[in-house]
């Protein structure tokens, strides 16, 4: 059913002559969203748009998506049209640009230090899905950071890797590529 | 009449590697859809062990078109590009191994020297200085001015043309003299095919303060022209010095740092040189900025790629000789300047980094290789360091940190092996290199005097033209 809390906060930012669609989620969530939010689903955008279709109140059925990451979805798309919103009205003004970039590299660093490895790949899934192209950039980011520095394991755990290699493949490729490792220590 | 749709089951449909039956997209698709966009923001040895995971992403890894992207990132768009059109000069080749360049640059642990000096004394050469320039500009070397014995100043402007190869010979012609007027601990900077002069110290004790550009011509094969012209300046100049340090920033624009002013002292300060479209009119703006590296002369101030500066060493307002390293960043109007703390003993023979009259050229791969110079004992050297500060995350906040945290002061300095020709110990000579960065030229210079063990040491001057090679190898 329908997460009351996370409902009651997308029917608060909403104001009452917004328009909002209503998404479910393939586990029973209800959200209404605005109309400026669920146009940046790319896959909602076209199927409203490209298929010149009316934009009535129409329930929709999001298949691949579950309702807590369609809540963080909303989350981070509303935030980004806020800054994006504050960026404009900054321009020009190198100070007051500065401010909102750092403002909303905060928040997107808080976002996604909440997030464990499982939910951030889900959000991925989510996101590549639903086709919103600026946080899904993000998402991708924040995935290298993720990886960076980790072992061979970890990546190949990471994206579900399945090591196709025979032991003396492996070894070999380790000896050829030690040269990028010179003077770092084994994770 | 509320309507119900639902979106279709399929989203991106990714390449052969781990689809499920659905046809959704998978994590591991997905990383393949944008591994360019994750390797990017990758450090080497994280792209590698990527690279380890499955035979599917080592194949898509290893190839040259992602290494290019690789070595634009990590040693500048110019670099790349003066590799891949002298490659093209030379060997009408498809395209270059850009991973084995990259690790051929990334191993560098040696250079090479040659003398270039003709024995041959028929042959007019310049004469022994120091705290001269020298540049590469539109394929020659340029050497102007510099201090000689009795402290004596030289306004004398010679050049050689190099083209686009390496040579190991190389013939001087003296093109110009009188203008500008005598100098030395003057700089001089290449933006483009022009050369920026600026300030110095002439043997009456004067410093100066005037702005010069010259442009190279040559005419037929061997014939070469340098034209100086006085730069007409739209706002105050910065105060008269010498010694200080200056290099260009993006072919727009020149900094400056230091130097020694009227009344002898030692100054901190930056200054900004635009130089207008037309090359006739420059305008000066001081950068100011808190902390910022304090007052010192003969310090090297060096570009690497982009818009960042490098500033390392020299004497400081209590006559020390320095080894702090700055680091100034220069996107869109905003400017600051950090310093990199490091720690000395933990360098291996790092007891020797302290240093002033040294050279810090930058060479291909975004670091700096850095010569000679003295310490506080005027003990000269004869040393090669890369210093590298591809560690420090940027302050524009589009950049990613790319290199390994836990190694982030690790490998920020590497002294090099010189094999061939020994050059003197030397200092306050000049190095520049050639647009692939991987071919230093080293002129003059002081050095030891013949008779050790004097007090004062003498002063000795001299006319050493040699060159180092960066010794790639896989």
């Amino acid at each position: 059913m329908a997460d009351d809390g996370v409902n009651t906060k997308v029917e608060a930012v909403s104001k009452a002559t917004t328009e909002t669609i209503e998404l479910r989620t393939e586990d029973g969530g209800v959200f209404d969203v605005d109309k400026p939010v669920a146009m940046e689903f790319l896959i909602l955008k076209s199927f409203y748009e490209d298929e010149g279709r009316v934009f009535d109140k129409t329930s929709i059925r999001l298949p691949n998506v579950k309702q807590l990451e369609l809540s963080k979805v909303i989350e981070y798309c509303t935030r980004a049209l806020e800054f994006g919103a504050k960026s404009a009205a900054a321009a020009g003004d190198k100070d007051a640009e500065r401010m909102v970039r750092q403002e909303r590299e905060g928040f997107e660093a808080e976002f996604v230090d909440e997030l464990s490895n499982e939910m951030l790949k889900e959000l991925i899934l989510a996101v590549n899905f639903l086709d919103i192209k600026e946080m899904l950039d993000f998402l991708i980011r924040s995935v290298a950071n993720r990886i960076r520095n980790r072992s061979v394991a970890y990546v190949r755990q990471f994206f579900d890797i399945e090591n196709d290699f025979t032991p003396q493949e492996e070894d070999q490729i380790h000896q050829e590529n030690a040269w990028a490792f010179e003077g770092v220590d084994a994770d | 009449m509320e309507a119900s749709y639902s979106m279709e089951e399929t989203g991106t449909v990714g390449g052969g590697v781990g689809n499920n039956n659905n046809n959704r997209a998978t994590i591991t698709s997905i990383a393949q859809d944008h591994l360019l966009t994750i390797l990017l923001l990758l450090p080497s040895d994280s792209i590698l062990s990527f690279s380890m995971t499955c035979k599917k992403f080592r194949a898509l890894i290893f190839s040259d078109t992602l290494w290019e992207s690789i070595c634009r990132r990590d040693w500048g768009s110019k670099s790349v590009d003066a590799l891949k059109s002298s490659n093209l000069h030379f060997q009408q080749q498809q395209q270059l191994p850009w991973m084995r360049l990259y690790k051929q640059v990334f191993r560098l642990e040696s250079v090479s020297c040659h003398n270039l000096t003709y024995p041959d004394s028929e042959l007019l050469v310049p004469r022994p200085r120091a705290s001269h320039s020298l540049n590469f500009v539109s394929d020659c070397l340029v050497l102007f001015g510099g201090g000689c014995d009795g402290g004596r100043h030289l306004d004398d402007t010679w050049v050689s043309f190099i083209g686009k190869g390496f040579q190991k010979m190389l013939k001087w012609q003296k093109v110009n003299s009188g203008i500008p007027s005598g100098r030395f601990g003057h700089t001089c900077v290449v933006m483009g095919n022009l050369l920026v002069l600026f300030g110095g110290i002439n043997d009456h004790g004067s410093r100066q303060n005037d702005t010069w550009v010259g442009q190279v011509a040559c005419h037929e094969t061997s014939v070469i022209t340098l034209s100086w012209k006085l730069l007409d300046l739209q706002s105050v100049a910065p105060p008269s010095r010498g010694a200080h340090a200056a290099c260009s920033v993006d072919d727009r624009l020149m900094l400056i740092h230091g130097g020694i002013g009227l009344n002898g002292l030692r100054l901190g300060d930056t200054w900004v040189l635009e130089v207008s479209e037309s090359l006739c009119y420059g305008a000066w703006r001081e950068i100011l900025t808190y902390p910022s590296p304090p007052a010192r002369s003969g310090h090297s101030l060096t570009c690497i790629g982009g818009t960042r500066i490098v500033l390392f060493g020299g004497r400081g307002l209590g006559y020390e000789v320095l080894n702090d390293v700055w680091v100034l960043d220069m996107p869109e109007g905003y400017h600051k300047w950090v310093q990199i703390p490091y720690e000395l003993p933990k360098i291996p023979e790092g007891v020797s980094l302290p240093r002033v009259g040294h050279s810090a050229t930058p060479i291909v791969g975004g670091r700096l290789l850095i010569h000679g110079g003295e310490d506080s004992y005027r003990h000269k050297k004869d040393d090669f360091w890369v210093l590298d500060v591809s560690a420090i995350p940027s302050i524009s906040v589009q950049q990613p940190t790319t290199l390994n945290s836990r190694g982030l002061l690790a490998k920020m300095w590497k002294k090099l092996k010189a094999n061939g020709h020994k050059p003197n110990r030397r200092s306050f000579h000049q190095a520049c290199a050639d647009p692939l960065g991987c071919y230093l030229y080293v002129f003059g210079g002081m050095i030891d005097g013949l008779v050790q063990a004097v007090e004062p040491p003498e002063l000795r001057f001299d006319a050493e033209l040699f060159l180092v090679e960066l010794v790639l190898k896989l």
